[in-house]
């Protein structure tokens, strides 16, 4: 029984990785569609979660930078897409204060089961740099395996644009000063 | 029993990932550079991107019959834009790698760089749509040194932002990582849209 087990799941292992869809190329696309002439977006960067979080029993991908203190305020768009081996992941997207805790951001973004966010980061009179980390978790453990695709759009815009101005995209500010915590401040759709 | 054996088979496969995958996805805004300049408020760097060569995830095959991955885009963009590549060894790379474009259908070399030894060969790449419409498609040929038709195994590519001119990013090369006591880096630029476009490169 054990031995027919795992033929089976080495054929189905075997099958997922045949039927892998063959472009992979990663894009680094200036003034995508939609936007200014110093936005940009890297796509065809795919993850499968690589870390686990005990107090979830989730495993999840840390998507992680730091904000030096004479940097300027950004906003970037984080969203996920299809996997090359899994065709409809099911991911969250939270964020976190550093202290260890985070927070969820966006769930299932436009009515799919991907994630989609915007992140205003900013760091004020700061004398070192402050990291900021965005953790990208399956919605639950039946999705653990899942690869998914991770896409990352810069978004030349305001403070403003970027979050209190729009309704659609789930947003986070967060704001710093080098120490931590950070101050996270969310939209009333992030969920 | 069976219960158990999925539990058994789902925590191998776990494992496997964990170990197997990157450590994190990275986005520094304003990367700190030890060496010439510094960075602008306005540069960010991307770290451990990954390009995979076995037959499902690879994007094709040389004539020559070596695999490639593409780094690539389409600039829609009137402005010019600067970034700095450095190549390094995936968990399983090959000696050698190059990266090579396709120039009105000639594929001309950029850069050889060698990944063993930890190695960390870096180029220069400028994107610039310089007319008043249209779009450049771009894109770089990441392959194993010549004749290695059966590598499968990765590469990782750190890229950082430029805020810089096109001097400054190619024959004048100014910040980044860029050591004057050093060698200036290979570089490769695009120029114009899709209709009537222009490869050029230098330092190597």
């Amino acid at each position: 029984m054990i031995r027919r087990m795992a033929i089976g799941s080495g054929v189905l292992l075997s099958m997922a990785l045949l039927t892998a869809p063959s472009d992979a190329a990663v894009s680094w696309n200036l003034k995508p569609s939609g936007t200014g002439n110093w936005d940009w977006n890297l796509k065809g960067v795919y993850q499968v979660y690589d870390y686990w979080d005990p107090n979830t029993s989730l495993p999840y991908t840390l998507y992680y930078g730091f904000m030096w203190h004479d940097a300027a305020d950004h906003c970037i768009e984080i969203s996920t897409g299809p996997g090359r081996f899994v065709a409809n992941p099911d991911t969250r997207i939270w964020v976190g204060d550093g202290s260890g805790s985070v927070w969820s951001v966006n769930d299932d973004f436009g009515g799919t089961l991907l994630s989609k966010a915007r992140i205003w980061i900013r760091y004020t009179g700061a004398t070192n740099e402050g990291p900021y980390n965005v953790w990208i978790k399956p919605y639950n453990s039946n999705y653990s395996f899942d690869d998914y695709e991770l896409i990352t759009t810069r978004r030349d815009l305001s403070e403003a644009a970027c979050t209190t101005n729009q309704t659609t995209i789930p947003w986070v500010k967060i704001i710093g000063n080098g120490n931590l915590p950070s101050t996270l401040v969310f939209s009333p759709n992030a969920a | 029993m069976l219960k158990k054996i999925f539990a058994g088979v789902g925590a191998l496969l776990l494992g496997s990932a964990f170990v197997a995958q990157p450590a994190l996805a990275r986005f520094d805004l304003h990367f700190a550079s030890d060496l010439a300049d510094g960075g602008t408020a306005y540069e960010w760097y991307m770290k451990d991107i990954v390009f995979t060569f076995d037959a499902e995830t690879r994007d094709g095959v040389m004539p020559s019959g070596e695999p490639y991955a593409l780094f690539k885009g389409t600039d829609a963009s009137p402005n010019g834009h600067c970034l700095e590549i450095s190549f390094l060894p995936g968990w399983s790379p090959p000696s050698w790698m190059q990266a090579r474009v396709n120039d009105h259908g000639t594929f001309r070399l950029v850069t050889i760089a060698n990944l063993e030894n930890g190695g960390y060969p870096t180029m220069r790449l400028w994107v610039h749509r310089n007319t008043s419409s249209g779009s450049l498609p771009w894109a770089l040929y990441l392959m194993p040194e010549d004749g290695n038709t059966e590598f499968s195994g990765d590469i990782h590519v750190d890229v950082r932002r430029l805020e810089v001119s096109k001097a400054g990013c190619t024959t004048n090369q100014v910040g980044g990582a860029f050591d004057p006591t050093l060698n200036p880096f290979p570089w490769v630029a695009f120029e114009g849209n899709s209709g009537n476009y222009t490869i050029t490169k230098g330092n190597f």
